[in-house]
């Protein structure tokens, strides 16, 4: 698992600068065996090996949900953010990212911005 | 009639045809299969265009480079096009001069869209008209990057660009990629998804327009991968490291990135890998090619909730992985390939590779029968996202995509090089002719999501005959060839400033470096030519109800993550 090791060793990395703490106070509710931790991966600008790699936990031969680690899609209120690779474009773009609220899920608008469902439009009543 | 007499007439033909314009001038042959032209104005580069769509040549690559202080003076756009039939591949050099505009191809072969707008973002050189209104800047730069900064242009350091980036940073610039403002002005309903997704995949946006479920219209906005790729390789590197940048630029065809770059580089350096490591390199080419695909198909499954079958051959693709990591000794067969050769951690285990693949293959194999018999999994996938046969031309869309389309597009069989020449294995007569034997092969070239799980399976199927043939053949070497893995190449200088193309079949298609040396034995440019870049337009025709000639049937939005991983395109190859 060299990728994801790798992977995650960049994502302590990124979230010592995103946070100011290191990844350890962060898995330490994993250390007892306690509690769950929620992961969010993000691409910050990988060559997709790490993705790959990170995917792969979830089958059924690591199956790191048996750890009580999940990666989740949402980003609110996930422990962990886990970010690759890291430099510095990237951090930026996941920073920016953050910010500026494209981590939050997407949401259907009309023209001027204002949020509407896919069913309340009136042409989806024709088909 | 033998082969070579028809290649050699259809060259001794387009030689005559490139005469007659008077203003192509034949360069030199770089290799076996190639042939270099010059062209100065625009209006001969747009008649030898009409001549080559005429003859069924298809674009490759487009190369800008800038060769300001280099002989000629100028920036230039190299065109490569290809000819399977009489496996030609022809590289169009075409001056600029003082201008920094160029005359576009766009009629004739649509495909240049997507390079025009990266030479747009990188080199800042825009088609003439018509086409300069339609080549907007910001589809490969934006955000974190100001407009003009043209970092491909060799008259600024990399300091001034980051100095550059980091000024237009620090005053809150912000640029939105062109797609997100490419949607008509009466669309109703937008729907962004991206850039950053839900999965554990790169990003990327997608701006759908919809009418209730049915998908109107998809723009696909890029670059937020980018890394600079080719800007760092010509900041120094070494013509025979270059081959460690090459294996990241997408992480899944790690080895085929870096065979291409490997045979481009081998060109430059007059060298050939010796057969042991032809034969190997075909052996590892092949196993990327199987474990991409099951891992493709599983993805497949698992979207329309097929949980159990999807977990099967995720399995499945571990234990490819595992036997990756114990002949290559990494799981994505990084660092193997060498110009001139392969490097092995340690002795090649043949019957080990047999043994595993064929239990896997077997495995892969009971799994996606059960699927191709799904109910269930048929009505997701038969006529939906349908990529027809005249679409794929048109937009010059490359590899498995094309051959599920129908158009039997394939560079181990149409440019063979290595293991798959003649002299080795016979190429067409595993992959093309094996294929279309199959009973299901009509199915597998209908151009929608179903056609290209099924080429997929029967590709796993045919790499692996490959495989066993390749063996035969390593156990046919003599023990002291068998050892012999590399060749070391040496720079030669009076290939300065020569072009050589590389290439090798990976797994979603042809990967194409085209690779200039300088006088300091580095990269002077090298442009990667992923499949993805091709074949990203091709995802979103086939969404899309509509073409040039006319209305289709729609795709429902809950089908575009099916039609997406039924494609499986690089972010990262793409963006570079």
């Amino acid at each position: 698992m060299a990728e994801s090791r790798w992977a995650l060793k960049g994502a302590s990395a990124v979230l010592r600068r995103l946070l100011g703490r290191s990844l350890h106070t962060e898995t330490l509710p994993l250390a007892n065996g306690k509690r769950s931790i929620f992961v969010r991966h993000v691409d910050g600008g990988s060559s997709n090996a790490a993705e790959l790699e990170l995917a792969l936990l979830t089958n059924p031969i690591y199956d790191l949900a048996q750890y009580g680690i999940r990666f989740v899609a949402s980003p609110q209120g996930p422990g962990v953010l886990s970010v690759c690779p890291v430099d510095e474009v990237g951090v930026d773009g996941v920073e920016q990212a953050r910010a500026s609220g494209i981590m939050r899920l997407s949401q259907p608008h009309d023209r001027d911005g204002s949020p509407c469902l896919p069913t309340h439009h009136p042409r989806s009543h024709q088909a | 009639m033998p082969v070579d007499t028809v290649v050699d007439a259809t060259r001794a033909e387009l030689l005559i045809q490139l005469d007659d314009h008077g203003e192509v001038e034949l360069l030199h042959w770089p290799g076996r299969n190639q042939l270099m032209v010059q062209v100065r104005r625009a209006e001969p580069l747009r008649k030898l265009a009409v001549h080559l769509r005429a003859r069924q040549f298809h674009l490759v690559t487009m190369v800008a480079n800038d060769e300001r202080e280099l002989e000629d003076r100028s920036f230039k756009i190299y065109y490569l096009f290809s000819h399977p039939e009489t496996d030609l591949l022809l590289m169009v050099e075409y001056l600029l001069g003082r201008g920094a505009d160029y005359p576009s191809l766009y009629e004739e072969f649509e495909s240049v869209d997507c390079f025009e707008r990266e030479i747009r973002d990188l080199f800042g050189l825009v088609p003439q008209q018509p086409r300069e209104a339609e080549v907007k800047p910001g589809s490969w730069l934006h955000e974190p990057y100001p407009d003009g900064l043209f970092p491909l242009r060799r008259d600024r350091s990399t300091t001034d660009l980051e100095r550059e980036v980091a000024a237009w940073r620090q005053d809150g610039g912000n640029r939105p990629s062109s797609a997100s403002t490419a949607a008509p002005a009466d669309a109703g309903l937008l729907l962004p998804v991206g850039p950053v997704h839900a999965g554990i995949i790169e990003p990327g946006r997608f701006l759908f327009t919809i009418a209730g479920e049915a998908i109107e219209n998809l723009d696909i906005g890029l670059g937020y991968t980018h890394k600079g790729i080719e800007r760092l390789f010509q900041a120094g590197v070494h013509l025979l490291d270059g081959w460690m940048l090459a294996e990241q630029v997408s992480g899944d065809s790690s080895f085929a990135h870096g065979l291409a770059y490997c045979r481009a580089v081998e060109r430059l350096t007059e060298t050939q890998a010796p057969p042991a490591a032809e034969l190997l390199r075909g052996v590892f080419l092949e196993l990327e090619r199987i474990h991409n695909h099951v891992a493709d198909v599983a993805a497949l499954a698992e979207d329309v909730a097929l949980e159990r079958l999807s977990s099967d051959l995720s399995i499945v693709r571990e234990e490819l992985l595992r036997l990756n990591k114990r002949v290559a000794g990494h799981r994505y067969l990084r660092r193997r390939c060498r110009p001139g050769g392969m490097v092995l951690p340690a002795p090649f285990d043949g019957r080990h590779v047999r043994r595993t693949l064929g239990a896997c293959v077997d495995r892969f194999d009971e799994v996606a029968r059960h699927l191709a018999g799904r109910p269930g999994f048929r009505d997701r996938t038969i006529g939906v996202g349908v990529l027809t046969q005249g679409q794929a031309r048109r937009l010059g869309v490359t590899g498995l995509a094309a051959r599920a389309s129908g158009i039997p597009r394939d560079y181990r069989c149409d440019h063979p090089a290595g293991v798959y020449e003649q002299a080795w294995l016979d190429a067409e007569a595993h992959l093309r002719a094996g294929p279309s034997r199959e009973p299901q092969a009509a199915e597998a070239q209908a151009g929608d999501v179903y056609a290209r799980f099924l080429t997929r399976v029967l590709e796993v199927r045919s790499s692996h005959a490959v495989i066993g043939a390749i063996l035969d053949q390593c156990e046919e070497l003599p023990p002291t060839e068998r050892e012999h893995l590399l060749d070391e190449p040496r720079v030669l200088p009076e290939n300065n400033y020569t072009v050589a193309i590389g290439y090798a079949e990976g797994f979603r298609g042809d990967i194409v470096y085209w690779l200039m040396q300088d006088k300091l034995d580095g990269v002077y440019r090298c442009k990667v030519r992923d499949p993805s870049m091709l074949n990203w337009p091709g995802l979103r025709q086939s969404v899309v109800p509509w073409d040039p000639e006319g209305p289709r049937p729609e795709t429902v939005l809950a089908d575009f993550p099916l039609v997406n991983k039924s494609f499986n395109l690089s972010y990262s190859g793409n963006d570079l």
